[in-house]
């Protein structure tokens, strides 16, 4: 090290203060070098505490990580284009005869059954389970996945599409097959909230899904359906035109309508217009579980920032400088595969800033990832 | 300094606090602007001020800096309590917005110092436990480093690279991804 003049003061930066600067550094990317720069830094990144950091905007057509929020393109060795969804730190791709969950921050991979393996649970009495597909109350055809969720490292929940019904099934990884639940009316969201899985349906009613795991198999299926709110008496069920998302904000689920005003495919040129002209309406409920009711909320609170897109992992983002009480939400339409990154203070035209438009079917040009640690 | 004033003028006399600096420098500074440090808050409220409050972890050059950061702070925060009565709404938003305004030139303005500076005064401000003085200075070092690589980041702060190849290899293999 001859030469080599000694280090300013700078790398001895106490690491609380070191902490204190790293909680302004929202994109992950930002972190990782941080701690690339001397061994101290490095074990200051280790000992903070610090707020998830923003997700990366990914690409399904080029494989391009997009960091937030300053979008400076990112490239994973190793990580394929053309995944299905992404589910938290995870992209998932289709293989011949499994899913399989890539998480490009670690290498980490995970094996799930393919979507032509969704099966109902055999009934009280039945010991024999079934194929969905083709099965009694089900519509023929191909399941997609619309969203996946990691509930833990032995519960994997999906939200599948088919061609008359939305169904709602759990598998733990490397099984070989998923359960369906029985009986469950169209949902259009789910969520994993406080070790539980909910739906959410058209007419805005939450559903509890209770889990119970086979002591033979092992395999986990959807014993129970509950309804933990009934009734929304702001719902007009008239009006079709909406999407719903579940989402986790500071410890409460939240229910978010969207309005969507008519179609969207006409054209690349009309799609830019609309979206200007007619800024979309939404409307963001609490759940209260006490008094099985949804209740309106005006505020998302100072510190929090919701990601909502296609197949999202929704989740909040406190204290990340000015991004803020904000929705961060991606347009994506089926026709012109545009995407497009909007974001809003909530000051501007209302008390909360505007969210997205999603496909039933998920098949979105990009999807939001979420740095695992 | 004791000299007979208006009624204000006595009350703010009579309110004054020593600081002295770790080359013993002493600098006279209103309770109101040293109160913006908790630290030396929580000494009045023990009343262990007379004669003086040493600290003797910061240099008369970097105390300096710091009673001007209060100084500035303090005034806008009597401001704006002042002026709460004696205005419109309409007017008082408009005085308030002003006054945000000027803090915020203040603040760029307080920020255009070298990096020795800047890590002095993150040190002042947080063994003063200054927040907002602390807040502003992290967030300098925050904005400074964004969209950085490492080495960039090691020139600018002047840090030499003593990871060992070990550590190296290791941080290529977990993040590639963010080096290329």
């Amino acid at each position: 090290m001859a030469g080599t003049p000694p280090s300013g003061p700078w790398a001895d930066l106490p690491p609380e203060l070191a902490g204190l600067v790293l909680g302004r550094l929202p994109a992950h990317v930002d972190r990782v070098r941080f701690a690339a720069v001397c061994p101290q830094w490095r074990s200051a990144v280790r000992q903070a505490r610090l707020p998830p950091p923003l997700p990366l905007l990914v690409l399904k057509s080029s494989g391009t990580f997009y960091s937030m929020p300053r979008g400076e393109p990112l490239r994973f060795a190793g990580c394929e284009e053309g995944f299905v969804t992404a589910s938290g730190s995870w992209l998932v791709y289709h293989r011949a005869h499994c899913l399989l969950l890539v998480d490009p921050f670690t290498g980490a991979t995970m094996t799930l059954p393919a979507p032509s393996s969704v099966y109902l649970p055999a009934k009280d009495g039945d010991d024999v389970s079934m194929p969905a597909v083709n099965g009694p109350s089900m519509a023929a055809g191909q399941f997609e996945v619309i969203k996946l969720i990691v509930c833990s490292p032995d519960l994997i929940a999906a939200l599948f599409w088919s061609r008359k019904n939305n169904q709602i099934a759990v598998c733990r990884p490397g099984a070989s097959r998923w359960l369906v639940a029985w009986d469950l009316p169209f949902c259009t969201d789910m969520a994993f909230y406080q070790g539980k899985l909910y739906a959410v349906n058209f007419a805005e009613i939450l559903l509890a899904l209770d889990i119970s795991v086979d002591d033979n198999t092992g395999d986990p299926c959807i014993a129970r359906i509950g309804h933990a709110i009934k009734f929304n008496p702001l719902n007009n069920p008239f009006n079709v035109n909406r999407m719903l998302y579940l989402i986790e904000s500071r410890g409460s689920l939240l229910l978010v309508r969207r309005r969507i005003f008519g179609t969207h495919n006409q054209g690349n040129e009309q799609i830019r217009t609309f979206a200007v002209q007619c800024e979309p309406e939404f409307v963001v409920f609490e759940a209260d579980f006490e008094k099985s009711r949804w209740v309106n909320v005006m505020n998302l609170g100072d510190d929090q920032a919701l990601f909502l897109g296609p197949c999202y992992k929704s989740v909040c983002m406190p204290q990340c400088d000015s991004l803020d009480n904000r929705v961060w939400f991606l347009d994506d339409y089926k026709n012109g595969h545009i995407y497009k990154v909007e974001w809003e203070s909530s000051s501007s035209s209302g008390p909360l800033p505007m969210i997205t438009w999603r496909d039933y079917r998920g098949r979105s040009a990009a999807a939001w990832l979420f740095p695992s640690k | 300094m004791a000299s007979a004033g208006s009624g204000d003028e006595k009350a703010a006399a009579a309110a004054m606090i020593t600081l002295i600096s770790s080359d013993n420098e002493k600098f006279e500074v209103t309770e109101a602007t040293a109160t913006l440090s908790q630290t030396i808050r929580h000494m009045i409220e023990d009343g262990c001020t007379d004669g003086g409050v040493p600290l003797p972890n910061v240099t008369s050059k970097i105390l300096a800096r710091v009673i001007e950061y209060c100084k500035k702070h303090a005034t806008a925060a009597a401001g704006e309590e002042g002026s709460s009565s004696s205005f419109s709404d309409a007017a008082f938003l408009e005085v308030d917005r002003a006054f945000l305004e000027e803090l915020e030139e203040f603040d760029d303005a307080f920020l255009e110092v070298d990096r020795a500076t800047l890590f002095d005064l993150i040190l002042a401000a947080n063994y003063l436990d200054i927040k907002g003085l602390l807040n502003l200075t992290c967030q300098k070092v925050a904005d400074s480093v964004k969209g950085k690589t490492p080495e960039q980041i090691r020139e600018m702060y002047n840090i030499v690279n003593d990871l060992t190849p070990e550590e190296e290899a290791e941080i290529r293999r977990e993040t590639q991804w963010a080096f290329e």
